[in-house]
């Protein structure tokens, strides 16, 4: 009569949970992996199949109380200690309808352990003898073993009655006020609200970090560098849970290859930013981050190596969620280009965009004049001469939301650089600038120029060519046009006293930085900037090295 | 995540044609005058009353360096806040709140109370993980007695102030980085609670970190 492919154990669908409660010896309640997103996590009771667990006592709805069957709480606790916050698989044998409800009964297993087969063995529980299962080889396997856990008399079959006394309620709750009672925590409903049981005291040292809990030892191992993490997680269980969820972010720093990124994707599930890597990102690399990353928000990617089923099946999957994208190699190609273009339309969530090509051109593709990313506010481009107009447009549809620009110019005609100029001046809510200069050593740029970034608060001046005075003339009145300043940065510039004298009139500045600069000044202009930047903690100076 | 909704304070704002608005400037005269608050209030006493009863004096705006501080506060509602020092205690209510760590917690905010705050517009991730810790930092938690160590981060955690915990964060990663499993185990005083098939297996499924690049 019984198929042993029948419909439940031929198609075996593991649920991957984590356990958030221990009812009894049997029965339990699971949770989904991951964060909880947007509310909190869906729940559900699950049952060991084909087991029953003596019984623990509770308080009924109308206030009334059952007392424990013998064992129930050494099996509870069993199971309990076993699987309480661990991540399991479970896999649904047959459905129980109770009431409204169906319950859910299944077996369920703790890395390659089953859980059944344990509490069985363990005497923990007792096997249901159904007719229907007379010729199902796992009710016989677990018989087996419920017949040995008998004869080596364990657990319940050890012929000695526990049972614990339950006070549900206490009489003078005053009593226990400054009292300390060890427990177990039962239930946390909960920031600050919990049901705990009182038991016999539980054993840990002060000086143990196994007295911190799992969310704090997230938190503890959160600073360690990625390959640090694959290493310590075999130093506990608890370690081998936390080490990985911290994970956010892949870098190049990381020194992942291609053969071992799927590795890191499925055991860090919390990924949201991959920047550039250590190889490059090819059509399988992009593949991997479309199976394994459920929550990427970020990304670095060359175009020159993907193909077009590829960037789409990026795109279908992450467009909405992406909030920060860079591209390489992006007009190499004018046969992607338009393709790529498409796709980054939908990508409506945009805050940061860089380009290496031509950004400016993907911003405005929209002959109707709307905005595309109603949420951008970082933008990296390329300026050039024929710039200009693109550059006016941008500003138009986008210089009110914009707070950080990093833009890079080769342009060198005054009207472009004016325009340029007069358009980052109109971005009132601009707090962090960084220019770099490519252009004609006769264009002076001064602070004046950028008077409307009145938000202004982080601002570097990188200049590629022959032009010691543009860090002098730059900060010319600084403290009267961008008056906010906190960080500011050079790099390829001559640093004299008026420069530091001008610095030294901004209040708020706490960092400034200037690498591969001539050293002019005196010792006297820099006392006199300590002494009158009261906020002032970083200042680096390195000198010009000479190749 | 912070960031995730840091953001849309410029959604719906019409971007195209608008002129600039000077709303950057009043932003800035208010963050001024929120900064003279917070320096005014930190004159303020208030009493923290350790688990083991021990009760510290600390500065209102740098209590309020703890979250839950800050919100048992609020819920008092109590809009005279000279009244806050001459009221009771605050209790903290947990084990690890000894008077050793609630000494050493009230020494920290008493610090950090006037450390910038986070723009959450450039909430660098990264970037705050890769920043060292700053020599004041290194040497208040460079702590001989792991007991004390380790009540003063569950203490940090209980209050919810989140730059300690921190600290103490980057303190531990910083002393286990390189050593090996069982070296840490020692240090931390961990119970190795894998069965030595299970370490080996997860050794093995980890064996390409020891590739030679």
């Amino acid at each position: 009569m019984s198929n042993p492919l029948s419909a439940t154990n031929s198609s075996p669908v593991m649920q991957r949970a984590i356990v958030k409660l221990v009812l009894s010896g049997d029965s339990l309640i699971i949770r989904p992996r991951g964060q909880p997103k947007g509310g909190p996590p869906s729940e559900k009771q699950i049952n060991l199949a084909h087991l029953i667990a003596p019984k623990v006592g509770r308080k009924l709805a109308d206030g009334s109380t059952t007392s424990d069957e013998s064992h129930g709480w050494e099996s509870r606790e069993f199971l309990r200690t076993k699987l309480m916050g661990k991540e399991i698989q479970f896999r649904t044998e047959y459905t129980i309808a109770m009431g409204n409800t169906t319950r859910e009964l299944g077996f369920l297993f703790l890395g390659d352990e089953n859980i059944n087969d344990t509490v069985v063995s363990e005497g923990m529980a007792e096997v249901v003898r159904r007719q229907q299962d007379e010729d199902n080889a796992e009710v016989l396997r677990l018989i087996g073993l419920e017949e040995s856990a008998k004869a080596a008399q364990k657990g319940k079959w050890d012929n000695v009655w526990t049972k614990r006394k339950v006070l549900y309620d206490v009489e003078e709750p005053q009593e226990l006020v400054n009292e300390t009672f060890p427990g177990i925590v039962e239930h946390v409903r909960d920031g600050s609200t919990h049901t705990s049981v009182s038991s016999e005291p539980q054993d840990y040292r002060k000086d143990s970090f196994g007295r911190i809990c799992d969310d704090l030892c997230e938190v503890l191992l959160a600073y360690l560098p990625l390959k640090e993490r694959f290493r310590f997680e075999c130093v506990s269980t608890q370690w081998q849970r936390c080490v990985y969820t911290t994970q956010t972010e892949l870098t190049y720093d990381d020194k992942i290859d291609g053969k071992c990124i799927e590795w890191v994707l499925k055991k860090c599930q919390n990924m949201t930013k991959i920047g550039q890597l250590y190889g490059f990102i090819n059509n399988s690399m992009i593949q991997l981050i479309v199976k394994h990353c459920n929550h990427l928000n970020a990304i670095v990617i060359d175009v020159y190596y993907l193909s077009v089923d590829t960037i789409t099946q990026f795109f279908t999957k992450f467009a909405t969620s992406l909030r920060s994208i860079k591209l390489y190699n992006y007009s190499q190609y004018h046969t992607r280009r338009e393709f790529i273009d498409q796709n980054l339309k939908i990508c409506h969530n945009l805050r940061q965009l860089m380009i290496i090509g031509n950004s400016l051109s993907v911003v405005l593709t929209d002959p109707t004049n709307d905005v595309l990313f109603r949420r951008l506010n970082t933008f990296w481009f390329q300026y050039m001469n024929e710039d200009m107009n693109g550059f006016e447009l941008f500003v138009k549809r986008y210089g009110n939301q914009m707070k950080s620009i990093d833009a890079t110019i080769y342009a060198n005609s005054n009207e472009a650089i004016t325009i340029l100029m007069t358009g980052l001046s109109r971005m009132a809510q601009l707090k962090r600038l960084k220019l770099t200069l490519y252009i004609h050593p006769e264009f002076a740029l001064r602070s004046e120029s950028l008077k409307g970034c009145q938000s202004l608060i982080h601002f570097t001046l990188l200049s590629y060519i022959n032009n010691p005075e543009c860090g002098e003339h730059f900060t010319l009145d600084i403290d009267k046009h961008l008056p906010h300043i906190q960080y500011i940065e050079f790099w390829g510039t001559h640093i004299t006293d008026n420069m530091f004298n001008s610095l030294s009139k901004l209040p708020n500045v706490t960092t400034i930085s200037c690498d591969f600069c001539d050293q002019m000044f005196t010792h006297e202009a820099i006392n006199y900037l300590v002494t009158n930047c009261h906020k002032l903690r970083t200042i680096y100076i390195n000198n010009r090295h000479f190749i | 995540m912070n960031g995730e909704y840091s953001l849309d304070t410029t959604e719906g704002m019409a971007a195209s044609g608008d002129p600039p608005t000077n709303n950057a400037v009043d932003d800035y005269d208010a963050e001024e005058a929120l900064e003279r608050q917070r320096e005014e209030e930190n004159k303020i006493k208030i009493k923290l009353k350790s688990f083991e009863g021990g009760v510290y004096e600390c500065g209102l705006t740098a209590a309020k360096m703890s979250v839950m501080v800050a919100n048992m506060l609020d819920a008092l509602q109590e809009t005279d806040l000279t009244k806050i020092a001459t009221r009771e205690p605050i209790p903290l209510q947990n084990d690890a709140v000894t008077n050793k760590a609630l000494e050493k917690i009230v020494e920290w905010v008493d610090h950090h109370w006037d450390d910038p705050p986070i723009d959450p517009d450039f909430d660098d991730e990264k970037e705050r993980r890769n920043e060292e810790l700053s020599h004041w930092d290194k040497q208040f938690i460079d702590i001989a007695d792991q007991g004390e160590l380790f009540d003063i981060i569950a203490a940090a955690n209980f209050m919810d102030i989140k730059g300690l915990v921190e600290v103490g964060a980057k303190h531990i990663c910083n002393k286990i980085k390189g050593k090996s499993c069982t070296e840490v185990r020692e240090m931390l005083k961990i119970h190795n609670d894998f069965t030595p098939e299970e370490e080996a297996a997860i050794h093995k499924e980890n064996e390409w970190i020891y590739a030679k690049d």
